[in-house]
This record gives structure tokens, sequence and C-alpha cells, in this order.
């Protein structure tokens, strides 16, 4: 019986026993490292899930001489089917100082127990052979080196820039119509379209009011009037008459049934051709006569166009006044824009200072 | 008003003095059924001392109106038939050894005439179209080192096929330029081409006899030098000119792939000159627009350089002109 009591209680105290076991195991890459140059430790330990655990955390050096430039986050494995855990952890080692280096077992705290790695390592450091005789081979130490261009980085930035052009130049429009107390869109005011004929009387007079009947004038007048006509001719018939000689606008016009119209306007091309290329100087009389043919020609081929039409036209023309909702509606405007400027102008700066520096 | 009666001076001066021109007209018409504008472009290039080079399909009359201008004057005339085995020595002359005097002398070539008929033209090597270079720009011929003065009036009167025919030779712009009107003939009339069916098999050929002598011409020369041409006519002859070399500025952007080199200031001088003898024919003593609009076809067609984006695209250097003269304002 106490056999049995015996057996029982061994049995027991080594299920414990294997129920609580850890283990903690200590890896490197190599053992053989230059100066400067980087290896990796590895660290697992391996407990039952649910376990809390916490890993050693090297601010600075493992040991004298032995940095620690980072530590990786956990890896944790199941194993068993879930009962047992397998963590690992990676620490990134240099040594900048030559020699032999011993590591210490590792500390892993296990349900705040501590156990210590089975392995203690050695790492061996050895400087760079340099030959001494030849000291042209020496070369100093390089420069940072820059960080490649990545548009990624740099297109948000650059479009918001782009976009914030277009919204200052609005805001400042709409700042400086505010400011002249003008609607947002300007209403440009629109002369009314004489009709041709109206346009060439116009003309006409202005020629009369020069009074331009001296023979050194003659040339000037004749310019002006026969180019006052064509003008006329041009807007009135729908064809190119600036471009035509006189006997081409005269053919072109065979068609008009007022005979004498059309004979009084010969008469004035060929007087007018006569003045202007071949240094003839009219008389007064004949200036008067080819001025009152230009009118009597415009009078008896001008088409009237309706005043309802023409006054239409005037009505829709006329500049709008401003409301006051229009005032306020610029005002929001302005302000909107303003503060969304501001907004894309502080983060592309602090962007391109995360970006620089 | 004496500037005015200058002008009407003049006009009688040119009324006196052209009456040549009707009886000319009216011998060539004996001859040539048609063809009004092919007469004209004939007296425009006489009176204007300027060569004309006629282009047209073979059977057109070209040869035979030539021909018939040189017989109405009294002049000496020679006709060169080119073809692709001419020399230039063959228009020019040579220098030849005379054993007679034991030296070479001068054996002058059928370009020594008044009145120069280059049959063909354009079935000649460029070489030998080269060779009337200087005959045509200098009035002068060189051959060996002697230099000769051709006599007055000289003038040379080409015919040519169209370049896309077999076996010519297109002309080079340098020679082509020299030319100062280029006239293309087209086919006659309906009622011309019965015309010229009866006149031909009535196997009456009517004698042409000369009407005119050299010193006419080269008294109508003179008179049609002092045909008044107006600065406003000056300008309008440059922007003519001037459109062709840069039509963007003259509303014609679309023009500009479609030359590829303008009219040179020789072009605004052959204008200049053919509208004033177009003007003489037409009995005025002044230049006015329709003289220059009616002469800036055959003086600008073969000046305006087509690109390969006109040709591929139609483009003839005929459109391009009337583009011109359709946009630029008349004075």
């Amino acid at each position: 019986m106490s056999r049995k009591i015996l057996f029982l209680f061994i049995f027991s105290c080594f299920s414990l026993f294997c129920k609580a076991q850890v283990t903690v195991d200590l890896s490197i890459d190599t053992l053989l490292i230059r100066v400067g140059e980087q290896t990796k430790l590895h660290l697992q330990v391996s407990m039952d899930a649910g376990a809390s655990y916490d890993f050693p955390q090297f601010t600075d050096t493992i040991v004298a001489g032995v940095e620690c430039l980072e530590e990786s986050k956990p890896v944790i494995t199941e194993l068993n089917d879930g009962k047992r855990l397998l963590v690992s952890k990676d620490y990134l080692v240099t040594s900048f100082d030559s020699g032999h280096y011993y590591l210490p077992p590792l500390e892993v705290l296990v349900d705040q127990k501590a156990y210590q790695s089975r392995q203690s390592l050695s790492l061996k450091v050895f400087s760079v052979d340099v030959n001494l005789s030849k000291p042209n081979e020496f070369f100093g130490p390089k420069d940072v080196m820059n960080a490649p261009f990545a548009w990624e980085d740099w297109s948000l930035v650059f479009w918001l820039s782009i976009f914030l052009i277009p919204i200052l130049c609005v805001c400042f429009y709409l700042i400086i119509r505010y400011r002249d107390n003008k609607p947002i869109i300007r209403h440009i005011k629109v002369a009314p379209k004489l009709p041709p004929h109206q346009k060439a009387m116009n003309e006409i007079t202005a020629i009369k009011s020069e009074k331009k009947w001296a023979p050194e004038d003659s040339k000037e007048y004749y310019t002006k009037l026969t180019d006052t006509l064509r003008n006329y001719i041009k807007e009135r018939y729908g064809f190119n008459a600036m471009e035509m000689t006189s006997a081409e606008i005269i053919e072109r016009l065979t068609l008009e049934p007022d005979e004498q119209a059309m004979d009084e306007l010969r008469e004035l091309f060929q007087t007018s051709d006569l003045v202007k290329f071949a240094k003839y100087n009219a008389l007064v009389n004949e200036n008067d006569r080819n001025l009152v043919n230009a009118v009597d020609f415009i009078n008896k081929t001008k088409v009237e166009v309706d005043p309802a039409e023409l006054n239409k036209k005037q009505e829709l023309t006329i500049e709008e006044k401003r409301s006051r909702t229009v005032k306020l509606s610029l005002l929001g405007g302005i302000i909107i824009l303003s503060l969304l400027s501001i907004f894309i102008l502080i983060y592309i700066v602090v962007e391109l200072y995360e970006l620089c520096f | 008003m004496a500037e005015a009666i200058d002008i009407r001076e003049l006009n009688e001066r040119i009324e006196r003095h052209s009456s040549f021109v009707t009886n000319l007209v009216t011998g060539m018409n004996q001859q040539i059924i048609g063809q009004k504008h092919l007469i004209e472009s004939l007296l425009i290039g006489l009176l204007s001392d300027g060569h004309v080079l006629l282009e047209g399909v073979p059977g057109l009359a070209k040869t035979k109106a030539i021909k018939t201008l040189a017989s109405l004057i009294d002049a000496q005339f020679s006709r060169i038939q080119f073809t692709p085995d001419l020399l230039p020595a063959d228009i020019i002359g040579t220098m030849i050894y005379s054993q007679q005097d034991g030296d070479f002398i001068s054996k002058k070539g059928p370009i020594f005439a008044n009145f120069v008929l280059a049959d063909e033209i354009n079935r000649a090597p460029a070489k030998v179209q080269s060779a009337l270079l200087e005959a045509m720009q200098e009035r002068q011929v060189t051959i060996g080192n002697e230099t000769f003065p051709l006599p007055k009036p000289f003038l040379v009167l080409a015919t040519q096929n169209p370049i896309e025919q077999e076996g010519t030779y297109p002309l080079p712009e340098a020679q082509v330029d020299r030319f100062m009107l280029k006239v293309v003939i087209d086919y006659p009339k309906l009622e011309e081409e019965k015309l010229i069916i009866r006149q031909n098999i009535s196997g009456k050929e009517s004698e042409v006899r000369p009407i005119l002598r050299t010193n006419d011409i080269i008294d109508a020369r003179e008179i049609v030098r002092q045909v008044y041409i107006d600065e406003k006519i000056e300008q309008y002859i440059a922007d003519i000119v001037f459109a062709t070399r840069y039509p963007e500025k003259y509303n014609l952007k679309e023009l500009k792939d479609y030359i590829s080199f303008g009219g040179s200031p020789r072009a605004s001088i052959n204008l200049a000159l053919a509208a004033r003898a177009y003007a003489f024919i037409k009995r005025r003593g002044y230049v006015i627009p329709e003289d220059v609009r009616a002469v800036a076809h055959d003086v600008l067609r073969h000046r305006i350089g087509l690109s390969y984006e006109a040709e591929a695209s139609n483009v003839t250097s005929e459109e391009i002109i009337s583009r011109i003269l359709n946009s630029v304002e008349v004075p």
C-alpha cells in the first residue's frame, strides 16, 4: 500500500514538473564578424500556452563592446495543437572594437519567473587587414547616403500645391470683386449692334465733319469713303468686299435692281480709283457729288432692322444690380476658400518639412 | 491739277503708242483661235522685257503662238528644240579652230536672236537648261573668255509639257524664277474647238507678215516704264508676296504647312512690271489693283514651293494664290 502511495506521489510530482517545463535557447548567425559588421542573435523560448513572457530589452549594449541595434517583434508558433508555444525574438548586434566577447546566457521571464538560456555564446570581432605600406589606399568615411526619390512621397504635396493655385486665384478674384462692390460674374455691357447702313452713315458724317477737301487730302478722303462703302457692302450683302477690287464689287452687285444707285456707285469707284492710284485731284463739287452718291446708295439699298429687336437686345445687356444675397455669398465664398487654402498650405508646409528634414 | 494733267497726257501717249497692240492681237487671233489669256501674257512678256514659260499638254498651239508672235515682229527668231542629248554649246555656241586664221574663233549659237523659242525646255537635262541662265538674266553670253551682248529686244519664250509626263526633267528653281510669267494653257472651249477644226481642214494657210519693228517694241517698253504705280499698289504687291512667305500674318495660318518657300523679291519686281504692262495693254497710264490680280497667278505660280503636305493634300499653287488674293485687303 505504501508503495502505491509513493508511486502516486512521484508520478504527481513528475507531472507537475512536466507541465511547468520552460526551455530557453540562444543562437547566433555567425560567431565571426568584422568590425562594424552585423549579425543576429536568436532567442527562443518554449512554454505552455497561456503563460506570460517577457524578453530582455537592450537599450544600448548587450555586453561591453557588443551593441544591440534593433530588436524584432516576438514571433509566436503554436505546437502540440496549441498546447505549447514557441516564442522567438531576434536581436541585431554589432561591434566596433575587435576582440573576443563573451555573451552570457540571456534571461526570459515566464509567468514572472526567470529562465536562463541554456547556451552562452562567444563572438569574435576582428579588424580589417590594412596594408600600412600603401597609405594611398585608405579612404575616408563615406557621406551619408541620400534616400532615393520616391514620387509617392511627393505626389500629394505636389497635387495639393497645384490645387492651391486656382483656389488662391479665385479667392483673390472674389476679394477684388467684393472690394469693388461688383457681382461675381462680370456682365459685359454689349453696345447695341448698329445696322450696317446706320454704321456707314455715322462714318460718312465723320468724314464730312473732317472737311478734307484740299487736293492733298483727296486720297485720304476717297480711301475713307470707299472703305466705308466696302464695309457697308460686306455687312449688307455678306461677301468680302474689302478683299475685292472695284470692278469685282460692281460685278457682284449686278443683280441689284436699282440701276441708278449702281451707276452712282460705279462713278464713285471710278473717281476713287483715279484719286487713289492715278494722282487725280478731284474737284470740290466732285467730292460733294460722290459723298451724296454714297449716301444715296446706302439709303437705296439699306435693310431696315426691326426696332423692337434692337430694344430687346439692349434690355438684355443692362448691368444687373447686386443684391444683399450676392454680397453675402461672396463673403461666404471668400471665407471658405481662405480657410481651405490656409489648411492646405499648412498641410503642405508640414509635409515638406517632414520630407526634407 | 498739274499732276492730273500728267496722267491724262500719259494716257493720251499710251493711246497713241499702244495702237500696235490691237494689230498684234488681231494678227495673233488670225492664227490662234481663243487662248486670249495666252496672247495677253505673251504681250506682257514682250512689253515688260520678261521671259515667258508656257505649260500645257501637247497640241494646244504653244509653239504656234510663239512662232506667230515672232513672225508678226520683224526680228531675228530662232527655235531650239530641247532634247535629252542637247549640249550647252548647242545653245550658246562654242569655240572652233579656224585653219584659215590658225586660231580659235567663236561660233555663236542660236541664242543670238531677238526671240528664242526654247521648245519643250524640260526635255533637256538641268545642265543644258542652266546654259540659259546668264543669257536670260544678264542679256549676255560668255563663250570661252569672250562675253557677247545679246540683241535687243531679247526674249526667251519657252514651252514645256507638264512634269508628270514621261521623259521630262523639272526646271531648277533658279532657272524657273528667271521666267517672269508661267502661263498654264488650258483646252479651248467647244465653240473654239469647232473653229480650230474648220480653220485647219480648209487647207488655206494664211501668211503672217511682220507688222512691227524691233524699235517699236523698244519704244513701247519706254512708255510702259512710265506707267504710274502708286505706293498703295506697291503696298498691295508687297502684301501679296509677303503672304506667300508668311501666310500666318495674313490670317492664312492653314497655308503655312503647304508652302515650303514663298515668292522672292524678283516675284515682287515682276508682279509690278507685269501689272504695268497689263495696264498699258488696257490703255491706262496707271496701275489699279485689277491689273495686279490679273497677272498674279502667272507671276507667282512657279515661285511658290509646295511642301509634301500640300502634295499629299492635293493643294496646288493656284489654290494658294487664289486664297491669298481673296484674303489680302485691296487698297
